[in-house]
């Protein structure tokens, strides 16, 4: 009894997750209402109407949530199960009916409440974080993430190039260039680390180089790039990294003995 | 200049060969008008599961190299099937030239009248059933007879404003970066797939081989991407996140445009003639204005799928939520209108076995339940739970009990996804 009031109360939290602000289920459920009472068209009600009351009914019971953990994903996409009712659909149909003879005036007024009440995606957040800005290129990724990968692939002859870069960095540099590897990368952020504590080391405040180094020579890294906010225990020069440029905000190094030995066991394979 | 070239080899892949495939593979039933929009759209969702036949054979039986076997394979089979598109379609307009040849001078003036009879030994864009011919050009031309009324303004108004809105869309997703973690694991699949030549064996976070990953492995959607990159010569990268957007915001408006045609009567399976065209023009023109306002102004939270829309355009899980979910829902509709027309025996047309597996609704089912496994694992369980909820519901509307047996029944490749989805994972 318990875990079905359990499985209930999550519910209603995803629920509430997924309406934000609330105001796309309010003009939804408004909607509803309406067509509930003024459609007539039985294949409309059947559509509009019936459908999506058995899907919020099956959202709510206990019992689907429980299937769906089991058989499904145990992760929190239940909320995708909303995906299925047709809200946006709903709302315009009502609008359209609303507005039957006077269209126009319904647009306006349509677009009116929808502009006044609902969250531009051009300035959508997630959390505090603000996720939108302008492209510099086509790929849609820093012009500084471009010119760093750039850099690290000057040693490139055919073999592959592990790199450690700030965790910013790891973001965007793969999706540019596949043929440079991270020594960690998202996988630290997914919470499955796979590096042998590299990440901590280069998150630390200062950043010890030496022990930085000494980690990624067990790890076949031989390009590093630091960006100039950072601290650093000493200057990379003196553990006889060379210095391969530098962008705005990021130096990047690389390892001449480390990179010796890669090109000598032609590093995974050459292309 | 090479994005002009990509651009010309996409136009051609994307959108050419899908369309020469739909007009051999679109349903032959009676009740289905074969527009052009209807027409591409199976065209598409055929290649789609065809990509996915390809595609999974290729990343399980082969190791080594994967991806370029996959380009062959499916680039050659995707020109096969359009230019037996087109070969059957030109064969069908011939016999239907010859025999209206045969029937005299008198019935050639008819030929197009005729046409719109839909004899059914030929694709037609009509409404065939009805007995009134409509083609694209002629259903413009009707709304064009219209021009005084005051619909007609307001349709082109509406339908302008709604171009206005599209437009901005689309320059927005070109020029506005949404960052978005999980474009790490499925752009940079795409890419690892055009760079390195090798289909989810290798890690995206940080390269390196690794074992085949079974959770995404059926969930092919990056590697189609991965394919148009080839084929047009544009980095995988760049043509997920600055041109896919140009072609999917449009196509996810062209379902929704066949919903809203199916709900207003316009352009749909059974026209609702009792209404002036403009005024049936101007209803989808609001239902469109309202539906991309939505798109942009329904970001209220990070989980809706209006702002999985617009800031993961090219995720499977944001071509799930807008693309098979709504195609479903136009099988709904379908599927309850062809039922309603047996029904109330309002064309006399009764219903014959062939058009149940390939009629209107059910052989769409089949199609979009393929193309939801290729979006995201889940999407399977999703459309199979959606298709029997719509289908249980209309079976207790129409009083119709067979309605959920063949709901049931166009499910089933979605539970044998399902059982190796859990048995590979």
């Amino acid at each position: 009894m318990s875990s079905i009031l359990n499985y209930l109360q999550l519910n209603i939290s995803t629920l509430i997750n997924y309406a934000g602000t609330g105001f796309l289920l309010v003009l939804y459920a408004l909607s509803y209402v309406y067509l509930f009472i003024a459609e007539k068209d039985d294949r409309k009600r059947t559509f509009f109407i019936w459908i999506p009351a058995v899907l919020w009914l099956a959202f709510m019971m206990p019992p689907v949530r429980w299937l769906f953990i089991k058989l499904i994903d145990s992760g929190d996409t239940y909320y995708r199960m909303l995906w299925l009712i047709p809200l946006s659909a709903t709302i315009s149909h009502a609008a359209v009916k609303l507005s039957s003879g006077y269209r126009l005036i319904g647009l306006v007024a349509v677009s009116a409440v929808i502009v006044l009440c609902g969250s531009s995606v051009y300035n959508a957040k997630a959390g505090d974080v603000n996720i939108v800005s302008a492209a510099q290129n086509p790929y849609h990724i820093p012009d500084e993430a471009i010119e760093v990968a750039e850099l690290v692939k000057k040693t490139d002859e055919g073999h592959k190039i592990r790199a450690v870069m700030p965790e910013e960095m790891t973001f965007y540099v793969r999706q540019y260039d596949t043929d440079v590897y991270l020594a960690f990368g998202r996988e630290m952020v997914m919470g499955f680390p796979a590096a042998n504590g590299m990440y901590e080391v280069m998150t630390a405040n200062p950043v010890d180089v030496w022990e930085l180094i000494r980690k990624g020579r067990e790890r076949l890294v031989s390009a590093y790039v630091f960006g100039r906010y950072q601290l650093l225990s000493d200057d990379p020069e003196e553990y006889g990294l060379i210095k391969l440029g530098e962008t705005e905000n990021y130096k990047v190094y690389y390892d001449p003995e480390e990179l010796e030995y890669v090109r000598s066991i032609n590093y995974f394979y050459f292309k | 200049m090479s994005y002009v070239t990509g651009a010309i080899k996409l136009i051609f892949f994307l959108i050419a060969l899908p369309f020469c495939t739909g007009l051999v593979f679109v349903p032959r039933a009676k009740s289905l008008k074969r527009t052009f929009h209807i027409v591409y759209i199976y065209g598409w969702l055929f290649n789609m599961a065809v990509f996915f036949t390809v595609s999974v054979a290729c990343v399980f039986f082969i190791e080594q190299n994967n991806f370029m076997y996959c380009v062959t394979a499916y680039a050659i089979l995707q020109i096969l099937l359009a230019v037996a598109g087109v070969a059957v379609y030109a064969g069908r307009r011939l016999r239907h030239d010859t025999k209206e040849g045969g029937d005299g001078a008198a019935s050639s003036s008819k030929t197009k009248v005729s046409a719109g009879s839909g004899s059914g030994s030929h694709i037609e864009f009509n409404p065939p059933g009805t007995g009134k011919t409509f083609d694209v050009i002629q259903g413009f031309s009707s709304l064009l007879k219209e021009r005084g009324r005051r619909n007609f303004l307001e349709a082109v108004i509406l339908w302008a404003v709604f171009g206005g809105l599209l437009a901005f869309q689309l320059y927005k997703a070109v020029t506005t970066v949404f960052f978005d973690g999980d474009n790490i694991y499925y752009v940079v699949q795409s890419l690892i797939a055009t760079q390195q030549g090798t289909m989810y064996r290798e890690i995206p976070y940080i390269g390196g081989s690794t074992e085949l990953d079974m959770r995404h492995a059926l969930a092919v959607m990056p590697m189609w991407f991965a394919y148009l990159s080839e084929v047009s010569g544009i980095h995988a990268t760049a043509l997920c996140r600055t041109v896919m957007p140009l072609f999917l915001l449009p196509f996810v408006y062209l379902i929704w445009f066949a919903v809203g045609g199916e709900i207003y009567g316009v352009m749909s399976s059974h026209d609702d003639y009792s209404r002036p065209a403009a005024e049936r023009a101007a209803d989808v023109g609001l239902f469109m204005c309202a539906m991309s306002v939505l798109a942009i102004f329904g970001s209220v939270s990070i989980y809706t799928s209006e702002r999985f829309l617009m800031t993961r355009t090219w995720q499977g899980k944001a071509m799930f939520a807008n693309i098979a979910v709504p195609l479903i829902l136009l099988g709904v509709l379908w599927i309850n209108r062809e039922y309603e027309t047996v029904r109330n025996g309002r064309t006399g047309e009764r219903i014959s076995l062939s058009s149940l597996i390939f009629g209107n609704g059910w052989y769409l089912f089949l199609l979009v339940n393929i193309f939801s496994g290729m979006c995201t694992s889940m999407g399977v369980a999703f459309t199979a739970a959606l298709i029997c909820a719509s289908c249980l519901l209309s079976a207790v509307r129409k009083r119709n009990p067979m309605l959920m047996v063949y709901g049931i029944l166009v499910c089933i490749p979605n539970a044998l996804y399902m059982a190796a989805y859990i048995l590979l994972k």
